[in-house]
C-alpha cells in the first residue's frame, strides 16, 4: 500500500471508532489480524494477544461492555508505506464503578489491502490499572519482609 | 520510506549510541532544551515522568546506568515521517542490586529539528515491567 492509501485507511478506522460505527470498524480489520495490547488481563480482560478478526471484535465488545468511551483523539500520526504509528489520548468511564481512566496510547499499525493486519498498542499500564481500580497499587518489592499486623498497632492500655 | 524522513538518520544514530552506552555521542544529538516524557510511574522507574533540558535527561540516564545493566537492545520497528520517528525496541536489562532480569518492549517517539532530538515520548507496559522489577506479581 502507498503511504497515502495507508493514511486514508487509518483515518477511516479512527473515524469509525470515534463514531461508534462498528460495521465500518469491522470492515477495516483483516480476517487474519494480529492484535496486541500490552496491559494486564487481570485488570483489563480485553488486553493481551488476539488473533483473527472475530477474536479482536470480541475483545472490543468487552471494552464497550466494561467502559463508556468519553474521548478519543489522535495527537500524532506517522505514516510510512503500509505502516503507521500514532499517539492517541483516551478517556473512558468504567460502567460498573464510574472510575474515570485517562491514558495515552502509542499504536503501531500495518495495513494490507486497506485492512489492518497487525496492531500493537502500548499504554502506561501501571497507571491505567491504578485508575481502573481507583487506588494505588502495592509496590513493595518481593524481598521486603511482611510486617505482622500486631506490630503495626499501638500497645493496648493495661 | 522511513529512511528518507529527515528524522530517521538522527534517531538511528541516537539508538546506536544508546545501545553502545556512548552517552557523549548521544548528548551531542539532543537539543539543549529537549522535552522528555516517559509514560511510566517515576516511583518505580528511574526513567519515568517528565524531564526538561539535556542536563536533566542525562542525569536520569546516568541514574539508569547505576541501577541497571543493559544486556540487549534490538530495534524491531521504525516508522518515520517528516521530523518524527517512532521506534519499537526489545530491551533486556539486569537490575544490579538484585540480579533480576527485566525484559520489555519500549515504544519511543522522537521529534528531530536541525539534526537534534527536541522531544521524546516513551511508552512501556509499565505494569508488567513493575512486576519484573519488584520480583513478584502485583495483585489487583
Amino acid at each position: 500500500m502507498t503511504t497515502e492509501a495507508t493514511r486514508a485507511a487509518l483515518e477511516d478506522l479512527v473515524d469509525a471508532f470515534q463514531c461508534g460505527d462498528h460495521e465500518r470498524l469491522a470492515a477495516r480489520y483483516h480476517d487474519d489480524i494480529d492484535w496486541l495490547l500490552y496491559a494486564p488481563m487481570s485488570i483489563f480482560p480485553f488486553a493481551g494477544v488476539r488473533r483473527g478478526k472475530s477474536a479482536v471484535l470480541a475483545s472490543l465488545l468487552i471494552v464497550y461492555q466494561s467502559y463508556r468511551i468519553e474521548r478519543y483523539s489522535v495527537a500524532l500520526t506517522l505514516v510510512d508505506g503500509d505502516r503507521a504509528a500514532s499517539i492517541s489520548e483516551f478517556q473512558m468511564v468504567q460502567r460498573s464503578t464510574g472510575q474515570i481512566v485517562t491514558l495515552q496510547m502509542a499504536s503501531f499499525h500495518r495495513f494490507e489491502d486497506g485492512k489492518l493486519i497487525e496492531y500493537r498498542c502500548f499504554i502506561d499500564s501501571f497507571d491505567s490499572a491504578s485508575q481502573a481500580l481507583g487506588r494505588d497499587l502495592d509496590v513493595a518489592p518481593a524481598s521486603t519482609p511482611s510486617i505482622p499486623v500486631w506490630m503495626t498497632k499501638p500497645p493496648r492500655d493495661s | 520510506m522511513s529512511a528518507h524522513a529527515p528524522a530517521y538518520a538522527t534517531v538511528m544514530e541516537v539508538h546506536d549510541a544508546f545501545r553502545r552506552s556512548d552517552y557523549f555521542r548521544m548528548a551531542a544529538l539532543y537539543a539543549r532544551d529537549v522535552e522528555w516524557t516517559m509514560h511510566a510511574p517515576e516511583s518505580i522507574f528511574p526513567v519515568g515522568g517528565r524531564r526538561r533540558g539535556k542536563g536533566a535527561v542525562f542525569l536520569m540516564l546516568l541514574n539508569i546506568g547505576l541501577h541497571y545493566r543493559f544486556d540487549r537492545y534490538e530495534i524491531e520497528d521504525v516508522i518515520a515521517e517528516g521530523d518524527w520517528a517512532a521506534v519499537v525496541a526489545d530491551v533486556t536489562i539486569t537490575q544490579r542490586s538484585t540480579g533480576r532480569i527485566i525484559r520489555c518492549r519500549t515504544a519511543g517517539f522522537n521529534q528531530v529539528r536541525d539534526g537534534k532530538v527536541v522531544a521524546y515520548r516513551g511508552f512501556i507496559d509499565s505494569f508488567d515491567a513493575a512486576e519484573q522489577i519488584l520480583g513478584r506479581t502485583i495483585v489487583p
